[in-house]
């Protein structure tokens, strides 16, 4: 209790001379009434009225002093006479004032440590930098007791019922507040936006069953209007007593998630860009995958009109040709289709990818450019090749990436001898694809150095390729490891796990 | 459409099933005779048509070149004239295969008419070479029914020496080479001795003769 101003020192002198006055009138009445009571052990009044101050040394002060008086009293009424009864009941009182003192000097420390740490925790409250805030939900406590589910309408009724107890200067700052004193006494019920009430019913169904301390990210509309990203963490204080004081701590976590989204985005930006540009280098083989299938329907077309024009016109043979016309538009339609995905911008998607059409269709989009570079591409993929949960594009584009730097690093490597493996299986519960040829491997530099973005050793090349290639299967949950094989050439392995989901998409 | 001639046979080679289908069907709606192949394997497995024919070739087929297939055909001695169709024009390869004597060649997608075009004309070479490969034929059937003395005056005779000196070099009489020197006329059905001249080259009659007697 600190030293207060003028008028509080005036009131604790006022009840000091009052207990006084009472020491004096108790002196007198064991001085001068006739009572043959033990009337000292009247002080104990005293000292309790003292000890109401909460001060440890004028509680010892007034011991003293009534101790001395008790004695005095004594002396006066009975001098030095022989021990007798009188003696006694001083040794009672003297006893009495002792314990009372003792008791009260005691309770007085333990008031002092208390209050210590109550000043400790409120310094910390206060000056912790985060926002902490203290509520007062015990009505969502007793609507859930009484078998109400979590919904969000029960969090709208209980958020509008809940009360702030207690909220630091952060708070008021985060939610966009002059001062704290707006909230305490409030609650945040209209800064709450949909997923704050979605976290606030999860928050409510963890917290009923004990499962603390819970933290939640969720979204809040501050005063501005603004929105902002927290992360909330809840904890029940041990005397919650029915959620009457629950403790509430929040992070503001919305610069963090713009920078997250932003890094993204310019990663989401270089893998296309880099798709774009092998897009680039695939042009030939592009344009001859969409001419075949023109070239057939423009024949079959011509085809047709003369089986009409013939002496004897032949339907079957007619009918044949507008099949085939059909057949390879759609085809032409495919192609570009696939061609369209690999330059299409948009989110990555999370389907299951069946490995083994993926990893086929992408040799056979290769295929003319590696036979026109002298290489053959022997595939060899388990029969029970599985599915993996993944944006195909970007696994196509990790396929095109290995593909196109093995058909580049077998440049020089005599032509009978150009050769591209593609092994797929699955190992240890996971799928292993190894792309791998014989070209002139990795001499002296440690393979994680290929790894690093704009490490290149091409006249032409950006060197991303790989280091694009590693950050794709590493957001699908795997692993991309270079190593060199027994041909002098290199081998890169992807490892991704295996959905459960298999062939949820049809082919 | 021109009927009968149409029997003739058109063999294309294209790894690409509808492109092979498409140039198959138009080809049949003129009435040709086709055999399609999926890769040059299969067309010499089948063997070489008996009547006028050609080939319709990709010049990029997968796994192998159609160009040194072209090769291929021509040291086999197979004289089949050869058409070149490419998915996108490759100027160096087609440079190649025109040396290498192709007929013609095509980008995909191609006329009709265009293709229809240089197959009429593949034919009509493969039609010429079996003409003049049948008239040396049918010409050594007669030549071989010709006497021992009847092929010894007609090797003399086309070397320029005159009846006498033939007869001297056989030792028989003038008349009887005269006799002789007749009946070879009529039997080969030579106007004169230049067009017997002519077919002793195709026969290749002369060079023995010379060899024989040593002059
Ligand atoms: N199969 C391989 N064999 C040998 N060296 C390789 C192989 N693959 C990649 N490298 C080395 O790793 C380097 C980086 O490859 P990366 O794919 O990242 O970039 P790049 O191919 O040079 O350029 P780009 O960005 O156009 O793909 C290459 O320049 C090459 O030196
Ligand atoms: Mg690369």
């Amino acid at each position: 209790m600190g030293i207060g101003a003028g008028p509080d020192d005036w009131r604790i002198a006022m009840r000091l001379g009052m207990a006084m006055l009472l020491a004096l009138g108790i002196f007198a009445l064991d001085v001068l009434s006739p009572l043959q009571g033990a009337v000292a052990v009247l002080y104990v009044v005293v000292i309790l009225l003292v000890a109401r101050e909460q001060r440890r040394s004028l509680v010892v002060f007034f011991a003293v002093l009534c101790a001395t008086m008790a004695m005095a009293g004594y002396l006066v009424s009975h001098g030095l006479d022989a021990i007798g009864s009188p003696t006694m009941r001083l040794g009672v009182s003297l006893v009495a004032i002792a314990i009372t003192a003792a008791l009260s000097a005691r309770q007085i420390t333990a008031a002092e440590a208390r209050h210590h740490s109550d000043e400790r925790y409120r310094l910390i409250f206060d000056a912790s930098g985060f926002p902490i805030w203290e509520s007062d939900w015990s009505p969502a406590y007793k609507l859930l007791r009484a078998g109400e589910t979590p919904t969000l309408e029960l969090v709208q009724r209980a958020g509008s019922a809940a009360i702030i107890r207690n909220a630091n200067q952060e708070v008021a700052r985060l939610f966009g507040y002059a001062d704290r004193s707006e909230l305490v006494g409030a609650n945040i019920i209209e800064h709450h936006t949909i997923s704050a009430e979605a976290a606030q019913a999860r928050i409510f169904e963890r917290l009923l069953r004990g499962d603390v301390p819970i933290e939640e990210e969720m979204q809040f509309r501050t005063t501005s209007g603004e929105l902002i990203d927290v992360v909330l963490r809840v904890t029940l204080p041990q005397d919650h007593n029915g959620w009457s004081r629950v403790l509430v701590t929040a992070l503001d976590v919305t610069q963090r998630n713009r920078d997250q989204a932003r890094l993204a985005e310019s990663q989401a930006e270089l893998t296309h860009m880099s798709r774009v540009t092998t897009l680039g280098q695939l042009a030939a083989s592009i344009a001859h995958e969409v001419n075949q299938p023109l070239s057939a329907i423009i024949t079959y077309a011509k085809s047709g009109q003369r089986w009409l024009k013939r002496e004897a016109q032949d339907a079957p043979e007619t009918a044949d040709c507008l099949d085939h016309i059909v057949i390879n538009g759609k085809r032409a339609a495919d192609v570009i289709a696939r061609i369209r995905d690999l330059a299409r911008n948009g989110d990555p998607r999370r389907e299951a990818v069946r490995m083994a059409p993926l990893i086929e269709e992408t040799a056979e989009l290769l295929q003319r450019d590696m036979i026109a570079s002298g290489v053959r591409i022997n595939v060899a993929l388990a029969t029970d090749m599985p599915s993996v949960l993944g944006d195909h594009v970007q696994l196509q584009q990790v396929l095109l990436n290995l593909m196109m730097n093995a058909q580049q690093a077998m440049a020089s490597t005599p032509t009978p001898d150009r050769e591209l493996r593609i092994d797929g299986g699955v190992r240890d519960g996971v799928l292993v694809v190894e792309v791998s040829d014989c070209g002139a491997g990795f001499g002296d530099t440690e393979p994680e150095d290929f790894f690093r973005p704009f490490f290149t050793t091409k006249r032409d090349g950006m060197g991303m390729g790989l280091s694009i290639c590693r950050s794709i299967i590493e957001q699908h949950g795997g692993k991309l490891t270079a190593s060199g094989n027994e041909k002098g050439g290199a081998s890169f392995t992807f490892r991704l796990p295996i959905t459960e989901d298999e062939g949820r998409i049809a082919a | 459409m021109t009927g009968a001639a149409k029997a003739d046979c058109v063999c294309v080679i294209d790894d690409d099933e509808e492109v092979r289908g498409s140039v198959g069907s138009l080809l049949r709606a003129e009435g040709y005779d086709v055999r399609l192949y999926e890769a040059p394997s299969g067309f010499l497995e089948a063997g070489a048509c008996d009547v006028p024919s050609c080939l319709v070739l990709d010049i990029r087929l997968s796994g192998e070149s159609g160009l040194d297939f072209q090769e291929i055909l021509a040291s086999h001695g197979l004289s089949t004239p050869v058409i070149l169709i490419t998915g996108h024009g490759d100027i160096p390869m087609t440079v190649r295969g025109m040396r290498a004597g192709a007929i013609d060649f095509l980008p995909k997608p191609f006329e009709d008419d265009q293709l229809l075009a240089a197959v009429g004309r593949a034919l009509e070479v493969d039609r010429a070479q079996r003409t003049a490969a049948q008239g040396i034929a049918s010409l050594r059937a007669i030549f071989e029914r010709l006497t021992p003395r009847e092929k010894d005056v007609f090797g003399l005779v086309v070397t320029g020496l005159m009846n006498k000196q033939v007869a001297a070099h056989l030792g028989l009489s003038e008349i009887t080479v005269k006799i002789h020197r007749g009946n070879v006329m009529k039997k080969m059905e030579a106007q004169s001795l230049a067009d017997l001249v002519r077919m002793a080259e195709l026969l290749g009659v002369r060079d023995v003769t010379i060899h024989r007697y040593g002059t």
